[in-house]
Parts: C-alpha cells; sequence; structure tokens
C-alpha cells in the first residue's frame, strides 16, 4: 500500500481522514471553542475534493441535532466539537446513542468553564462518559487519523455512536508527521455505509424517537447496554480488517514495557507520550517502570487491563479531570479493573494539567522515582503552584 | 545532534504560527521528525506570543514547550528589549530590525532588517520569509542540516499556490535569498 508523509495538525488529520472518508453530511458550528477540524474541512469542501452536504448550524445542540437527523435518514454523519460545546450538545447526545446512530464525533478534550479557559483538558469528555457513546483516546496526530478511518467502521458496525479524543492544543493545534493513505484504500476499508432504516423510504413508513412508556422503555435501554458488551468481539474484527489494510494495530490500550514492570503509570493521551521518554530514561537506570495507555474508553475493557497489570506492585493513575466528591474517571476504572485480584496492588490517583496547565517530564519522573523509593508524593494535584 | 529546538518570538498577528509552520513543513520534506505549536493565549494582536519548532532524527514524543532553544528567532526586534527571557538565553538570536541591542547573554546575536527587506518585495512588514533565509544560513555555518534551502522554497511556493495567492511566491523567494545573505 502506498502512504504519503507530510505534516499536519491534529484537528487538519482528523479533517483528512473525514475528508477520504468523503461523508454524506457534516453539520458545523465555527465558534470558540472550534478546532482546526472544521476550517480545514470547509477548505476541503470549498476546493470540491469532498461531495459532502455542510450544513452550517447556530449552535452545537443544533450541530448534532441535525447530524441525528442526516444519520437517521441513513445517511454518514459527522460534526466535531469541544469544551462549552459538546456541554451544549449534551441533552442531545443520549438521542444519538438511544437511536443508535453511529455518528462520529472527534472532540478536541478542552476545560470547561467557569472559570473560562478552553485550554487543555479532559473534564469535559469526562462529563459525557455515560450516555451511550463509545469513546477512545488517541495519543497524536497519526493516531487520531487511524482512529478516525477505523470509528466509522466500527460505529456502523455496532449501531453506536463514537467520540474520537485528542489532546486540545496539545495535538488538536500541534504540527506532527503524518503517514496518510490512499484514498481508494480508505473508502475500501470504510466502504458504502447503509444506515438499519430509512427515514425518507416511503414504502417502509417508520417512526423514529416515538413515545416509549413503562411497558417498553427499560428494554430498549438494556439492549443499548447489551450492544456495549458486544463492542469488543467487533471491536477485535475491525481491528483485524485494519490491520490487513493498512499495516497497523488498533488496541483497547497500548502496552509500553509493561511486561516485567513493577510501578506502572496509566496516563492517556498525548501525555502518555512524554511518559515514555520518562519511561526510556529510567530503563536506562534499570528502574523496572512501565506505561499502560488505555486508547477505547467506552467500552471500558476491564477483564483485558487485569491481565495485564496483575503483575504491577504499585499503579499510579494521572487523570485530566476530577470527580469532586467522588474519585477522579480514569482512577476509578483501573482500580475496577483490578480489585478482583487475589494480590494487593495500590493504585494511587493523581490529577494533573486542568486548564492547560505543562505537566513537565522532570515531574513524571520525580513522581515515579518517589513510588520507587517507596516515597511516594503525597499531594493528589500534580503542578500546583506553591 | 539529534534535535534542534527553535523558539520564535513575535506579536500576535505577525506569523508567528506560519513561521513555525513553514520551517516544520521544510523538515518533513528533508525527512526529518517535526512539531510545531504556537502557545496559545487570549488571542489579541499585537501582544506577546511565542511558537515552537523541534526538528528530529528520532520521533518526537515530548510536548513541553521549549525552556531551552537551539535558535531563536525574534519575529519583532522591540520585544527583544522587552522580555527578559530573550535577554537571558545564551543560545544564537536572530532579530528583526534594527533595534539598538545591549545586555544580552548571547554571544551570537544577528540582526537582520526583515521588515525593510520586505516592505521592499512584498511591500508589506512581513519579515518572517526573510528570516528563516537567516536561519538557513547561520545553521548552514554551524553545519547543522535539518532543512534545506530548496525545501524551503518548496513550501513557499506550495503555501501561497493553495492559497491561490500565487503573485506571493515571487516576492517570498526573493526574501528568502535576501535574508539567506543577510551577511552581504
Amino acid at each position: 500500500m502506498k502512504t504519503k508523509k507530510t505534516a499536519l495538525n491534529g484537528g487538519e488529520a482528523i479533517s483528512y481522514a473525514i475528508k477520504q472518508v468523503d461523508v454524506d453530511v457534516f453539520a458545523m458550528y465555527p465558534i470558540t471553542p472550534q478546532t482546526p477540524i472544521i476550517e480545514s474541512y470547509a477548505n476541503h469542501h470549498n476546493n470540491g475534493e469532498v461531495t459532502t452536504e455542510l450544513i452550517l448550524v447556530e449552535s452545537e445542540h443544533s450541530a448534532l441535532s441535525t447530524v441525528i437527523g442526516s444519520a437517521a435518514s441513513g445517511a454518514r454523519s459527522v460534526t466535531a466539537t469541544a469544551s462549552q460545546g459538546l456541554m451544549y450538545m449534551y441533552e442531545v447526545l443520549s438521542v444519538a446513542s438511544g437511536l443508535r446512530l453511529p455518528i462520529v464525533m472527534p472532540v478536541a478534550n478542552r476545560a470547561i468553564s467557569a472559570p473560562i479557559n478552553i485550554h487543555c483538558d479532559h473534564s469535559d469528555a469526562m462529563a459525557c462518559l455515560d450516555q451511550g457513546w463509545m469513546m477512545a483516546f488517541c495519543e497524536s496526530a497519526q493516531e487520531a487519523y487511524d482512529m478516525t478511518i477505523f470509528a466509522f467502521k466500527l460505529a456502523e458496525k455496532v449501531s453506536l455512536p463514537i467520540m474520537v479524543c485528542i489532546d486540545g492544543f496539545y495535538t488538536s493545534h500541534n504540527l506532527e508527521n503524518l503517514e496518510t493513505y490512499e484514498d481508494k484504500v480508505v473508502k475500501k476499508f470504510v466502504g458504502d455505509y447503509k444506515g438499519p432504516y430509512n427515514l425518507l423510504d416511503t414504502k417502509k413508513p417508520i417512526s423514529i424517537g416515538a413515545l416509549s412508556l413503562p411497558n417498553t422503555f427499560f428494554e430498549i435501554k438494556v439492549e443499548l447496554f447489551k450492544a456495549f458488551d458486544d463492542v469488543e468481539k467487533d471491536f477485535l474484527e475491525v481491528s483485524k480488517d485494519f490491520e490487513k489494510t493498512f499495516g497497523k494495530k488498533i488496541n483497547f490500550f497500548e502496552e509500553y514495557k509493561v511486561k516485567d514492570a513493577e510501578v506502572v503509570i496509566v496516563v492517556m493521551s498525548s501525555t502518555a507520550q512524554s511518559t515514555k521518554n520518562v519511561i526510556d530514561k529510567l530503563r536506562k537506570e534499570r528502574k523496572k517502570v512501565g506505561l499502560l495507555r488505555p486508547i477505547l474508553f467506552r467500552p471500558f475493557v476491564y477483564s483485558k487491563y487485569l491481565n495485564t497489570l496483575k503483575k504491577a506492585k504499585e499503579i499510579i493513575v494521572l487523570d485530566r479531570a476530577e470527580g469532586p466528591g467522588s474519585s477522579s474517571p480514569l482512577y476509578k476504572e483501573i482500580k475496577l479493573s483490578v480489585c478482583d485480584n487475589d494480590k494487593k496492588i495500590n493504585v494511587t490517583s493523581y490529577v494533573f494539567g486542568l486548564g492547560g496547565r505543562d505537566l513537565f517530564e522532570k515531574d513524571i519522573e520525580e513522581l515515579l522515582n518517589g513510588f520507587i523509593k517507596g516515597k511516594p508524593n503525597k499531594e493528589k494535584y500534580l503542578g500546583l503552584k506553591k | 545532534m539529534d534535535t534542534i529546538n527553535i523558539s520564535i518570538y513575535g506579536r500576535g498577528g505577525q506569523g508567528a504560527k506560519t513561521c513555525a509552520q513553514i520551517i516544520a513543513e521544510a523538515g518533513v520534506k528533508a525527512g526529518k521528525n517535526v512539531q510545531a505549536f504556537p502557545e496559545y493565549g487570549p488571542e489579541r494582536r499585537g501582544a506577546p506570543v511565542r511558537s515552537y519548532v523541534r526538528l528530529s532524527n528520532k520521533p518526537i514524543r515530548t510536548h513541553e514547550p521549549i525552556l531551552n532553544p537551539d535558535v531563536v528567532i525574534v519575529i519583532d526586534g522591540n520585544l527583544a528589549n522587552v522580555l527578559k527571557e530573550i535577554k537571558e538565553y545564551s543560545s544564537p538570536l536572530i532579530i528583526n530590525g534594527n533595534a539598538e541591542i545591549k545586555g544580552f547573554k548571547s554571544k551570537e546575536i544577528f540582526i537582520v532588517d526583515g521588515t525593510k527587506i520586505s516592505l521592499e518585495e512584498i511591500k508589506i512588514n512581513n519579515p518572517n520569509i526573510v528570516l528563516i533565509g537567516s536561519l538557513l544560513k547561520i545553521l548552514e555555518d554551524k553545519k547543522i542540516n535539518f532543512i534545506k534551502y530548496k525545501d524551503v522554497e518548496k513550501v513557499i511556493k506550495e503555501t501561497f499556490t493553495k492559497k491561490r495567492k500565487e503573485h506571493f511566491i515571487m516576492p517570498n523567494l526573493n526574501c528568502l535569498k535576501r535574508g539567506y545573505n543577510f551577511k552581504k
């Protein structure tokens, strides 16, 4: 397979993938906090590179509502958002999943107000965890490009919507090397989309989004919940296809030098890339450290995590979002993954980088060294000003 | 030397981000791993802004801002006198304009009047390409081969063709050349 080497920022990389898929409908609301995704897609459209129907709407609530409508009529549909925009969509998130519409929505993760900020953290996506959307977190422009292509096939196979998340600014606005595939190969991989039903088919009239009273509602919801149990199998199938076509594997999570690691750090998205530099450095000092980077966050494939983490002595979880009055979201999932194990594994939670605060590699190194020496950092919030 | 880190200082609207992007795209053409990102704040026209470029023979995984640049480009010469951090760099500084420079730690300060050159060539005050020309020359003299002159030329042609502003290609190529020959 021929590839092209180029450089794009994370937002443009996602946009390029959507361009190659040439989706039927893209609804956009161009206002801060938006990302280069819609800006560059509008350029593709303007240059006549796509046949997509671009629909400019008056709010994010309308953006998602629009693609819910188009997806329900059998069109392959996309919208993109971030931060407050995602918050404004919240009401209709569960409509997209409840109607089992395979909408692909890239999200550049950014802080939510107040105070007004819009810089990177995961508070926006984490606020939407259990609305019936699949979620994948990507570490780089390349992974975002690959995952976007992958997402169409997965979403359409399981009839569930998916958010493809990247770090706001750190990835969305960061120019990086990117290897793109040929249009025809991408098109062939995703194939033609034929929706499960078609609103415009007058021979088979149907009603969508109808009232469902206590005698039916529960069963319909349980069907949605059970669909998530099937994702694991379908994910692996799509992953196999992806590997066959593009020569790359997409996993539930990435393991980096975890096999014999005693101290394992768990962190998502772009921060995991920086963490790999630290792991390499400490490995040279013969310290047994490793990194586990969750990619698919919804569904969270607990059984696979236990298998990978059960040999660790210490697990350090770094969240870029907090659960006030509870625990941070990634920490909860990791804790739940290892709690069925006989062996006692310490899991410690830290929160970093809210509102775009940089986390430096030396800070990650110091944190890991603390655990190696048996003197873990007691402050949960990393990088606070003193 | 596996990686070169370049910091670019300008004012909002002067194109520090584009400058970083052009350098990075030329790096890609030379087969390098690249990273280019601006520091985002409130995007006010005229406020000081930083942009960063990394070019490397190895994959770039870090997402830190560049604190110890190998080369610094200052698009607005006056900023060099205003921002303390620029005065404290010991790395080579490429400074636009004709401002008087004193009290700098760096022993290699290159003053290039990109404003004058760009006004003559493009008829607008956009010294970025001139400064990239000077950067090419300075790196070449130090035998650091991360970007090539002909690749920057290609990027300029591509950038303006994509923007459908082909008439800007020649004047910008002239800027690049005059920036490269800044010592003459």
